[in-house]
């Protein structure tokens, strides 16, 4: 039984290494849109756009592990079509392919921005994007950040780091604010400010103007902030167009059952930041955009192909997400966050600080902890097996 | 005499590499902890056994900066 994987993404590269660690010796074929190495994407905001590594220090697959593992590996092959009867996935070039299984691992891109496109102006997603970026960042100038999300943030410290006084323009008041709750964010806010970013909070773009290289970007306070270098982080959406017509249920991404199969049909699996998976415990169907989920789901479905999953049960994770920023590492287990909290520390005062959110019930809902490794890993055993919020809180006051 | 060979498994961590995202921990806490002061991993057993291969693996290939390896042992 032939397995092929479209997509050389993080979710995509990790199905194929473990398909092979859970004993499967069939073909497996991977096809990527693009060409060149196989790269991971987390660094490209930090560690690369920082000139700090470069893409060979930070590689998903290499030629020897491609050779290892006997995977056939198809670069520059766009999907563009998806027959699920006749088992065919039809390619940009024209070509045909018949799988056995298919592992839909094509990720997502960055949101198309409003505004027309022109030479400045980066989105921060691919290879690529980072390259031109790093070049474009030579000329010294005042970069603008538009959305301070969590690619945006980083991409703010990153230069900041390096000297610069980047600007970062959200409509929201406090940065990441989508994903933290406003106790964090103010931690964030204010060592952003302290480290030179010029924060332009609760300010929306109204329109960038002017050519390529020398560009305004005009805010809704009125302010016009010139630049030759503009950053769009403007969030992603999955790359599910190519599978308009398969058939498949498609609603922001593909969405499957709870083991991360594709609905209505048989032998195809969705994974990553394209995969819309069905979780039995809350009765909605979530997409991720997140490392951690990308490899879990890859390692559950290796297990469920194989049927070596000892537990056979659904797929089952708790979120995690990890932010760099200066010397600030943000980690966020779990998801679950009402308006009651708990803040035990700060990063500021105690060079360590967590916030736990309990669930409606009491249990574990979400914890956000900045420097703290201790409390990172007491907060994912206590999403593990539902330690009451309170009780995580009394253990880390004591450790403070 | 035999010929065959006695196949086991030995954990590698490059400490330097290591980023404290805990991934390892998380998916095999009997080989993996942080250090409290640190942050950084510490291998609590370094050798694994044949029956436990695919568990390790799936721990190493969870690490977000690949500081973890498992090597094949043959005597």
């Amino acid at each position: 039984m032939n397995i092929t994987i479209i997509g050389t993404s993080v979710a995509g590269t990790k199905a194929a290494q473990a398909l092979r660690a859970q004993g499967y010796d069939g073909e497996i074929t991977i096809f990527g849109s693009e060409t060149g190495p196989i790269y991971d994407k987390p660094a490209l905001s930090k560690e690369f756009l920082r000139g700090e590594i470069e893409v060979d220090g930070n590689l998903l697959l290499d030629d020897d592990e491609v050779r290892e593992l006997g995977l056939d590996l198809r670069q520059g092959r766009r999907a563009v079509c998806l027959d699920t009867d006749s088992r065919t996935v039809t390619f940009a070039d024209g070509g045909t392919w018949r799988y056995g299984t298919l592992i839909i691992a094509t990720g997502a891109r960055s949101r198309t921005p409003l505004w027309e496109p022109r030479r400045g102006m980066h989105e921060l997603r691919t290879l690529t994007d980072a390259q031109g970026l790093r070049r474009s960042l030579e000329s010294g100038d005042d970069v603008v950040i538009i959305g301070a999300g969590f690619i945006g943030s980083e991409v703010a410290a990153s230069l900041a780091t390096r000297g610069a006084r980047p600007y970062l323009v959200d409509p929201l008041p406090l940065p990441m604010q989508r994903g933290l709750d406003d106790h964090t964010g103010t931690w964030y806010r204010d060592r952003h400010e302290a480290e030179g970013v010029r924060l332009c909070l609760n300010a929306g773009v109204d329109a960038i103007r002017g050519t390529d290289d020398d560009l305004e970007v005009m805010l809704s306070d009125g302010r016009v902030l010139p630049t030759s270098t503009v950053v769009l982080g403007l969030g992603a959406q999955p790359n599910v167009e190519w599978l308009a017509s398969s058939g498949l249920t498609i609603d922001d991404g593909v969405v499957t059952d709870e083991y991360c199969r594709a609905i209505g049909v048989e032998g195809v699996y969705a994974i990553g930041d394209v995969a819309r998976v069905y979780s039995p415990n809350t009765g909605r169907a979530v997409r991720s955009e997140h490392w951690t989920n990308a490899v879990d789901q890859a390692g559950f479905i290796a297990r469920h192909i194989t049927g070596t999953d000892p537990a056979g049960g659904p797929f089952t994770s708790v979120p995690y997400v990890w932010s760099d920023q200066f010397d600030w590492k943000m980690q966020i287990v779990g998801d679950v966050a009402g308006p009651q909290r708990y803040v035990v520390g700060s990063p500021t005062e105690h060079r360590r600080g967590a916030v736990i959110h309990p669930d409606p019930d009491g249990g574990f809902g979400r914890s956000i902890i900045v420097n703290w490794p201790r409390a990172l890993i007491m907060s994912r055993k206590a999403a593990a097996v539902g330690t009451p919020a309170r009780e995580l809180v009394e253990a880390l006051e004591k450790m403070l | 005499m035999s010929d065959e060979e006695k196949v086991s498994y030995r954990i590698k961590a490059d400490i330097p590499s290591c980023e404290g995202y805990a991934n390892c921990v998380v998916a095999a806490p009997e080989y993996f902890d942080l250090d409290d002061d640190s942050g950084l991993v510490v291998v609590l057993q370094e050798n694994v056994s044949p029956d436990q291969k695919a568990h390790v693996e799936n721990a190493v290939r969870s690490c977000p900066v690949a500081a973890l390896r498992l090597d094949t042992i043959r005597e």
